[in-house]
């Protein structure tokens, strides 16, 4: 089992192989366990200590590797730790970082470095799980996962038209399921939730066996929906914050994070050369905040906010984390040009904290309802 | 007041009349490079570009453009005592007290109007990702345009030609949005400029392997300034030059010595806002046998393969590979300058550097030597991390007293 963490990593590749993997998300409830201090400072990003403890800790004995992105310090550090925990423990484990450009404007050679980074990758995983690339097996690895997607954001979807009736822990927690599975085995589970949701009004599971009908009651609302439409964005947030925003009133319409909807875009075509066809679907999807591209993210998610009708944005910032940390006064700046203000919340990948967020938040929604004349 | 000229002449006045106080002229000449540029910074007269601090700053040099490090100048507000302010005005504009102090006094002095207007940005992915980052903030508020260049982690032949690809381009974009000529020949000069530095600096290193220690770290963590804006002018050529031959002839005049209690090796950079580990080190009998800063790690560049050679230069850096490669090189310095501890300065918002420095202090320590990670910040002296950094330092000072005393039973 292989595990990884940034959405830029195609999947797709694992799958051509025969390899199993798992994305890592690390846990977001409580104090930090103590092993996520071994290898990673204190002033490091939160996300990638808990992914340390899930990948190394005692709950994960099937994981035999990661794949990493080079996406920033903490996830070049996260492999270097990996590696490092690894050899001491004598284990023998994969670990692969892999090149991602920073820059892409649609040009050739962004898409041809990404691809060689892809190629390397295919080639290291082949020599050391003993598998090989078979172009058949990527055709239908493509298809598989082109078709979750395709569902998921179906899914996104229903949910812009109606927020009130979905819980946006529920929703990312789906994502999150399909970040673990073999898509083929999944594509039946979310057909289900969706032909459900489409389908009838009281909720009756159609189809997708106990699997949907489990995540059906995770999506289930339960805090007030009085409140005005909102958009979440910015680093991976506990979901507990998710829960408490509705609970306070607040309606989640649509989010920007690379736990949630991001992971849903990839676009990929097949073409002559599947590395090449990878690296432009993954590179042409809406950008991430590491990839400087501050303005034409932020189009992105202002119309995304016309479209919901969403009248303010939640800015989640992982403490440490710079993509996001950096691009904070942009995007701030840019919303508040555009009449939409933004909340700023930041934490440590847990939900303690979460007493002190109640109050901003409920004073942020009162501030909305109050612009809106409700 | 600095955009005047006149401004420049009092301060080059007052340069020259203290020439003689320099315990180096080589610091002396950088002085006047240092005031040189930034009087060309200010004034305008030639098209300014900021320039990332691992950026390959010969592109900008053989444009005949006017480099400014931005970097640099927040080190600089900070030792003249204007940090606290420019740190609270970046505060002020969003920039979380969690990011580097660099950047957050960058983004407060830009904000107040204190740093000179850019023609264009430059800045790497590598080694930093705060950097590219706050750039992209820059131009915005500037309204200059930010050329990025693409740094990929493996440094094999496609990432070379990638970015080389880049370089090239972004030589002509640059000249074009500058209104330079891109010459070829000039490209190549600088070239040269940057290997008279790069040799020269490999002199002086060697001879720093000395003891006791010709040099002071502390003196030569100054020269940092070269490194981010000099390399592929003649001034740092020439600067660097006369530092190695000072170094030469001090210790063939045989005028050099001290005790030496500890020789350290030190690691990233140091607190820019006061003086008092450094000379609390010094008190301490400690001396800094060598920087990480100061090491040469790039092969010479080749003037008739100017973009592949810069590229090789940029992939050639040892902290931008796994840990272990950052942990070989720092083993081979602790040996070749024969010290008796490492120091880690771990500036609060540097991920890159504190990001792998558990890793290195283990493997360190296994191998002998050692190490303390002194937690700090380079410019934040409010920074709470920065509380207690002389009693940490005392308390290793005693490891290597004890050290010593067992070598000798
Ligand atoms: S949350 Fe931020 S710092 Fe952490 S892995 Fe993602 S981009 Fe990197
Ligand atoms: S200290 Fe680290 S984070 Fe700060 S500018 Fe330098 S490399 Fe970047």
């Amino acid at each position: 089992m292989l595990g990884w963490v940034c959405t830029y990593t195609p999947e797709e590749i694992f799958a051509t192989l025969g390899l199993e993997s798992c994305r890592l998300y690390g846990d977001d409830r409580g104090e930090y366990p103590k092993a996520d201090l071994e290898y990673l400072p204190v002033n490091f990003c939160p996300l990638g200590r808990a992914c340390l403890n899930e990948g190394m800790g005692k709950g994960n004995p099937s994981l035999t590797g990661v794949v990493l992105t080079a996406s920033c310090h903490a996830l070049v550090h996260l492999a270097n730790a990996f590696r490092y925990a690894g050899e001491r423990r004598g284990k023998e484990f994969f670990v692969h970082l892999l090149d991602l450009p920073r820059t892409f404007d649609g040009n050739d050679a962004a898409v041809r470095a990404f691809a060689s980074s892809l190629r390397a990758l295919a080639g290291r995983l082949s020599s050391f799980y003993g598998v090989a690339w078979d172009e058949g097996a990527f055709s239908g690895a493509l298809r598989a996962h082109q078709s979750v997607r395709r569902l998921l954001r179906e899914l996104y979807q229903l949910r812009m038209g109606q927020p009130e009736n979905f819980r946006a822990a529920g929703l990312l927690e789906i994502v999150r399921a399909a970040g673990r599975a073999k898509k083929d085995e999944f594509h039946p589970v979310l057909d289900g939730i969706v032909n459900t949701l489409k389908g009838n009004e009281n909720g009756e599971s159609r189809g997708g066996g106990s699997q949907a009908a489990t995540l059906l009651a995770v999506l289930r609302r339960r805090g007030s929906p009085r409140g005005p439409r909102l958009l979440v964005a910015g680093s991976p947030l506990p979901f507990a914050y998710l829960d408490l925003i509705e609970e306070l009133g607040g309606n989640i319409a649509g989010d920007d994070l690379c736990q949630g909807y991001r992971y849903c875009l990839p676009d990929v075509e097949e073409g002559p050369d599947p590395f090449i066809s990878l690296a432009r679907g993954y590179l042409e999807r809406v950008p991430c905040p590491r990839m400087l591209a501050g303005r034409e993210r932020f189009s992105h998610l202002l119309s995304l906010a016309r479209k919901t009708g969403a009248r303010g944005i939640i800015y989640h910032a992982l403490k440490f984390c710079d993509s996001s940390l950096y691009e904070y006064p942009l995007f701030r700046e840019y919303f508040a040009g555009a009449g939409i203000p933004v909340l700023y919340l930041e934490t440590e990948y847990r939900d303690a904290g979460l007493e002190q967020a109640r109050t901003r938040i409920q004073a942020y929604l009162e501030l909305l309802g109050e612009q809106a004349g409700d | 007041m600095l955009s005047s000229p006149i401004s420049y002449r009092i301060v080059e006045g007052a340069l020259v009349l203290a020439r003689k106080s320099f315990p180096w002229q080589a610091i002396y000449q950088m002085g006047q490079f240092a005031l040189n540029q930034t009087g060309r910074a200010y004034t305008g007269k030639v098209p300014l570009v900021w320039t990332s601090a691992f950026f390959p700053v010969e592109i900008a040099w053989s444009l005949q453009l006017c480099p400014f490090s931005p970097e640099v100048a927040a080190a600089f507000i900070t030792g003249i005592g204007f940090g606290q302010e420019a740190l609270s005005m970046g505060e002020e504009a969003g920039y979380s007290r969690d990011l580097c102090s660099f950047h957050r006094c960058i983004a407060g002095a830009a904000r107040a109007g204190h740093l000179p207007r850019p023609r264009a940005l430059l800045a790497s992915t590598h080694l930093c990702d705060g950097a590219p980052l706050l750039f992209q903030n820059m131009a915005e508020i500037y309204n200059a345009p930010c050329f990025t260049l693409d740094v990929p982690y493996a440094a094999d032949r496609d990432a070379e030609v990638y970015v080389a690809g880049q370089l090239e381009r972004l030589w002509h974009d640059l000249a074009e949005a500058t209104g330079r000529r891109p010459d070829r020949v000039a490209l190549g000069e600088t070239l040269r400029h940057s290997n008279g530095f790069r040799e020269n600096m490999i002199r002086a290193n060697e001879l720093r392997c000395r003891v006791p220690s010709p040099i002071s770290g502390n003196d030569m963590l100054a020269f940092i300034y070269l490194f981010f804006i000099g390399q592929g002018s003649r001034e740092a050529a020439e600067i660097s030059a006369c530092l190695a031959k000072e170094i030469e002839e001090k210790i063939a005049g045989g005028r050099w010595g001290g005790v030496e209690k500890f020789r350290l090796l030190w690691l990233h950079l140091k607190p820019y806002y006061s003086n008092e580990v450094m000379s609390f080190i010094e008190q301490a009998g400690g001396v800094l046998a060598f920087e990480e800063f100061n090491h040469i790690y790039w092969p010479p560049l080749d003037p008739d393969e100017p973009f592949l050679s810069l590229a090789r230069k940029v992939l050639a850096h040892f902290d931008y590979k796994p840990v272990e490669e950052r942990i070989r090189v720092i083993r081979e310095l602790a040996e070749k300058y024969r010290v008796d501890g490492i120091i880690h300065f771990s500036h609060h918002g540097c991920r890159q550097s504190t990001g792998g420095s558990l890793i290195l202090k283990e493997a360190l320590q296994e191998a002998g030597w050692p190490v303390l990670l002194l937690d700090g910040d380079c410019l934040d002296g409010r920074n709470e991390a920065a509380g207690g950094m002389l009693t940490r330092l005392q308390a290793f000072f005693e490891i290597l007293e004890e050290r010593k005393e067992g070598c000798l039973i």
